[in-house]
């Protein structure tokens, strides 16, 4: 419960701040957004992780290879990274921008998960032999 | 949790913005825009550190 | 020179007869090995002879049950562990992004079937095989039943009665062996890919293929009875209730496997009076026994993964809890296919031994 506190209450702080400097330099603004974005994340890290680990042993304690779930891992990742990018580039007033990243973020997500399709043919083909 | 972070990279920016504001009223324009890039790039450079860590992090996490 | 041929006829039909009362050495040695094992301490030759036997039977099932439940409830609780893996990934996804990704049900339709595809490949394996060996059983037992069919003095019946018995058994088999269970692996095929897309056009398809196979099934079972009925080989109360079978068979399309079962526990009770022939109940006893252990595995098999897609669907994934209630489905096939098997061997047997009753 500590720990959603602390977030919410770093980001409005940070949020608050920003308006604050926006007067002055807007750039500053958007580099303190991105601070308090960075900060907050690294903090989360330790509860990501166990997460992820429990997600990594419900997988081995049902005999799936891990490989299937490697891609989807990553693309929670890749989902995390274009979410927050796109916001900041919006919040600069560049949408354009921000749809570039999500638009990168698809691609790279279907590069990511093109050894599970793969994998996915390979099955396929061996049920109906 | 590295709150110190963002206090820092706020007090620049309200010293940026202040040296901005004077040197714009006093004409100096230039200047001015100088000193809000060196502000940026003191941020930048404070910040490089924890975005790099972040992004291992990630990497880490997420298995890429 | 008449005379002479129906001299040696029945001299023939004699020896035959002879040796009816013992069961045959190749009839032995043609036993399906479960079925070798459990009649061993049965003896077969008394009033109780076949009752007995079956009574040995349940008992023999009922203490397996236990053993062959552990072994088949692990194989369901992994395909639940993924399950349970696939919401976690998704809550974890839609936290990061609020909406779904397109993967989640690649991989989660990938893994299920991963984690089943041991015990597919396992059961499936068993209820061919089950078929096989009575099919092989079948060879030996059903030329024995018309022997001693004509040792008792129905010749013309007998030998009409065996060769279209081994006719249908054959063409059966080969239906099974050449057009059903290939038909099983694709429908567990578009079940697959039909989870896989979101879109579920595939499951229409997957549905109209089940319902297909089933339709086969029965219609072969269908075909077999009424013929038996029209030419009259089977008699009296014997006849009304094979005609009866299969119209439950075809109108329980759904548990066609529990309909089977019903139908021949009922079909073999009612004849148990007939069964005076020890062949008779011998043949009848094997088919009950080889098909005892398959039954259960795939039984049990079936019933795990119905409660699996339920406990699925309170877990939250609508899409993998219809391919694992379809999985389950593919298991119910393959058991109804082995029970539409020994329920033709066992109506042949009833309508050899009935002939017999004057």
């Amino acid at each position: 419960m500590e720990q959603i506190i602390q977030v919410t209450g770093i980001c409005v702080v940070g949020a608050l701040l920003a308006l604050v400097v926006k007067r002055g330099s807007s750039e500053t603004a958007l580099l303190l957004t991105l601070a308090a974005a960075v900060t907050v994340l690294l903090f989360l890290a330790g509860a990501m992780e166990d997460l992820v680990a429990f997600l990594e042993e419900l997988g081995e304690q049902s005999g799936v290879s891990v490989d299937l779930f490697i891609p989807l891992y990553k693309t929670v990742g890749i989902a995390l990274v274009v979410k927050v990018g796109s916001s900041l580039c919006r919040d600069a007033g560049e949408s354009a921008l921000g749809s570039v990243v999500e638009t990168a973020g698809a691609v790279c997500a279907l590069l990511v998960a093109l050894p599970l399709m793969r994998a996915v043919l390979s099955l396929l083909r061996e049920l109906m032999r | 949790m590295d709150v110190d972070l963002i206090f820092k990279i706020a007090a620049i920016g309200i010293l940026v913005a202040v040296l901005n504001q004077l040197l714009v009223r006093s004409g100096r324009e230039e200047q001015a825009m100088m000193t809000t890039l060196a502000g940026l790039v003191v941020v930048l450079m404070i910040m490089v550190q924890e975005i790099s860590d972040l992004f291992d992090l990630i990497k880490n996490l997420f298995h890429f | 020179m008449k005379q002479l041929c129906m001299a040696i006829l029945v001299i023939a039909a004699l020896t035959v007869g002879a040796s009816a009362a013992d069961i045959p050495m190749e009839l032995e040695k043609a036993l399906p090995e479960r079925a070798e094992e459990l009649l061993r301490d049965t003896d077969i030759s008394g009033v109780d002879g076949l009752s007995g036997g079956v009574g040995n039977i349940l008992d023999w099932m009922a203490s397996q049950v236990q053993a062959v439940f552990r072994q088949r409830v692990k194989g369901a609780a992994a395909v639940l562990l993924v399950v349970v893996l696939c919401s976690a990934v998704d809550g974890f996804y839609q936290g990061a992004s609020s909406k779904t990704t397109l993967f989640l049900p690649m991989v989660g339709a990938l893994s299920v079937t991963v984690a089943a595809a041991g015990s597919l490949d396992t059961l499936i394996g068993l209820g061919a095989e089950t078929i096989d060996q009575l099919s092989i059983f079948s060879e030996v037992l059903l030329p024995t039943l018309a022997a001693a069919t004509a040792a008792s003095g129905a010749i013309a019946t007998a030998t009409v009665q065996q060769v279209t018995t081994v006719l249908f058994v054959d063409l059966l088999l080969r239906l099974i062996d050449g057009l059903l269970l290939p038909l099983v692996y694709l429908y567990i095929g578009v079940l697959t890919a039909s989870a896989m897309l979101p879109e579920n056009r595939l499951n229409a398809i997957a549905d109209a293929l089940k319902k297909v196979i089933v339709w086969i099934l029965t219609t072969a079972l269908l075909v077999f009875t009424l013929y038996l009925s029209m030419a009259r080989v089977i008699s009296g109360s014997a006849d009304g209730m094979t005609v009866k079978v299969a119209k439950t068979a075809i109108s329980g399309v759904i548990p066609v496997v529990g309909g089977i079962i019903s139908e021949a526990s009922e079909t073999v009770l009612a004849g148990a009076g007939m069964l005076k022939n020890t062949i008779g109940v011998f043949g009848t006893l094997a088919i009950l026994a080889a098909c005892a252990y398959p039954f259960l595995q795939l039984g049990i098999q079936y019933l795990l993964y119905k409660l699996t897609a339920f406990l699925a669907a309170t877990v939250g994934a609508p899409g993998l809890c219809k391919l694992i209630d379809g999985l389950g489905g593919a298991f119910g096939l393959v058991l109804g296919m082995t029970g539409a098997c020994a329920l033709l061997l066992l109506i042949s047997v009833l309508s050899s031994v009935a002939a017999v009753v004057p």
